[in-house]
């Protein structure tokens, strides 16, 4: 007898970012076009070639973890923690009602624990002492913490996996929770990502890899996809977390259903660690194989929240990619950036990216890409610039190209 | 010599800030395990804060002997008794 493919719906979302905590201030945020980005705060960069970022103020770790959990967590974990609780209380997901065993949790992260890490290498380093490293640092650093602490928090006893591929960690977390449901190995997996980078050494390693924006006098002009000035992107800080469950599962405890999520794709280029295949034919290999995973033609895509970091190979080769896959329609579609206005999150990007597709698809509103302000002739398709614009969206792509050309795509459909 | 006073009290200060209990709860005849609810990364945690705070080392083995707060306190109390 064939295997009946289960079908996977979001119900569930939690976002911290750099322009609000929680899905209302977010959507809000995006819509208004507010940018969270600014001169970072948290450490003094004034040396440092690009000395913005998009980080996370009024954070209060005591709102979502135990008290006992706080000095015990780096900042990366607390934010996926955080998104986790909001996404799961989203969701009216009963704990003390469902098969724990059957709960998995999918995190990607860029970079992971850095923050704990740069740190104890700096005690080391001053103190010339291995014996001033924390005991903590393994369980703090490691890159597994977010989603094994959610794990804890919460009791959840199914497939627990970590995912780093850089950029789009967050998508191919979301996909590999797709997977994980589809191939029966759980009915609920907790999914997303986090990253919080802007630290020193982060920083200068970027800085030196002449991938971000140096408009320091101008932070929140600074991420400026598909704009001809664009110079690289902004880094941020962050998390998104949604709830995928069965549609069965969904249905049987009549959940509020966001989204579909159809399809999902995979692949890598196989050619560089840092620069994408210009011709964009590998980029849009991976659109294809999503939508064909969903059983989705082109022509049926409205809109697609583009990977968008505004760096000057990013955007143009995207556009080349979305215009191989959709041709003419691809003018039709409309798109945008998110990443103009929280920069790039890293890991957690594609699972905040994954959670504006599901409010795109719920509200039928596409946010504004900020500052395109001087048109690209390689980048002449719909960003949605300036301003949100309302349109009836029916299904969405998520684009995610991540470092090591690690390409994620995420395809999902609103629920009649 | 020192007294062991303040030694119990910073002791006791440490496990009370760590379990977020009042010093007050915190007796000398406390066990670590049953009673304060240390895992082994807590230890572990704590003889890396009683080695920074009072210049010492603990061996690991030295460690597996403490069963109650007084055991803590002696042990630190005599490795810092100036000779």
């Amino acid at each position: 007898m064939a295997r009946i493919i289960k079908r996977v719906v979001l119900t569930g979302l939690g976002v911290v970012s750099p322009i609000g905590l929680g899905k209302e201030a977010f959507w809000s945020g995006l819509l208004e076009g507010k940018s969270g980005l600014r001169t970072i705060q948290g450490f003094d960069a004034s040396s440092y070639a690009s000395q913005m970022g998009g980080e996370v103020l009024d954070f209060h770790p005591e709102e979502y973890i135990p008290v006992q959990k706080i000095g015990k967590t780096a900042k990366v974990t607390q934010y996926a923690m955080a998104a986790a609780k909001m996404a799961i209380e989203d969701a009216r997901l009963d704990l003390s009602q469902t098969d724990l065993s059957r709960v998995g949790v999918v995190i990607g992260t860029g970079m992971g624990g850095w923050g704990t890490f740069e740190a104890q290498v700096r005690t080391l380093i001053e103190t010339n002492n291995p014996r001033k490293v924390s005991p903590l640092s393994v369980p703090m650093a490691t890159s597994n913490a977010a989603a094994a602490e959610m794990a804890i928090a919460f009791g959840l006893k199914g497939p627990n996996i970590t995912i780093s591929t850089a950029c789009s960690s967050g998508g191919n977390a979301i996909g590999y929770g797709l997977d994980l449901i589809r191939a029966g190995r759980a009915d609920v997996v907790i999914a997303g990502g986090t990253e919080a980078c802007l630290l020193p050494g982060v920083l200068a390693a970027f800085c030196s890899l002449r991938t971000l924006s140096v408009r320091n006098d101008a932070p929140d002009r600074a991420s400026r996809p598909f704009d001809k000035n664009r110079d690289g992107f902004v880094m941020g800080e962050g998390a998104g977390v949604v709830v995928l469950e069965s549609m069965e599962m969904a249905s049987s405890r009549r959940a509020e259903i966001y989204a579909e999520l159809v399809g999902y794709a995979a692949a890598c280029e196989a050619a560089h660690m840092v620069s994408p295949d210009l011709s964009g034919t590998e980029q849009a290999r991976a659109m294809r194989l999503a939508l064909q995973d969903g059983d989705i033609s082109p022509s049926e895509v409205d809109y697609i929240n583009t990977h968008g970091t505004s760096t000057l190979l990013n955007d143009v080769v995207e556009t080349r990619a979305i215009k191989t896959v959709f041709g003419p329609r691809a003018y039709d579609i409309s798109m945008n950036s998110t990443k103009s206005m929280i920069g790039h999150t890293i890991g957690a990007a594609g699972a905040i990216e994954a959670i504006v597709c599901a409010l795109t698809l719920r509200n039928g509103v596409i946010h504004p890409t900020l500052n395109i302000e001087t048109p690209d002739p390689e980048c002449d398709l719909d960003y949605t610039p300036h301003r949100a614009c309302a349109r009836k969206v029916r299904t969405a792509l998520s684009n995610s190209f991540g470092f090591g050309s690690n390409n994620a795509c995420l395809v999902m459909r609103a629920v009649s | 010599m020192k007294s062991t006073y303040p030694i119990e009290e910073r002791i006791k200060s440490r496990l009370a800030e760590k379990f977020q209990k009042n010093v007050s709860d915190i007796s000398s005849e406390s066990r670590l395990v049953q009673d304060l609810g240390l895992d082994s990364l807590d230890t572990f945690e704590l003889l890396f804060e009683l080695e920074n705070e009072f210049n010492i080392t603990i061996p690991t083995a030295d460690a597996l002997a403490f069963v109650r707060v007084q055991d803590v306190v002696a042990y630190v109390q005599n490795k810092t008794v100036q000779p």
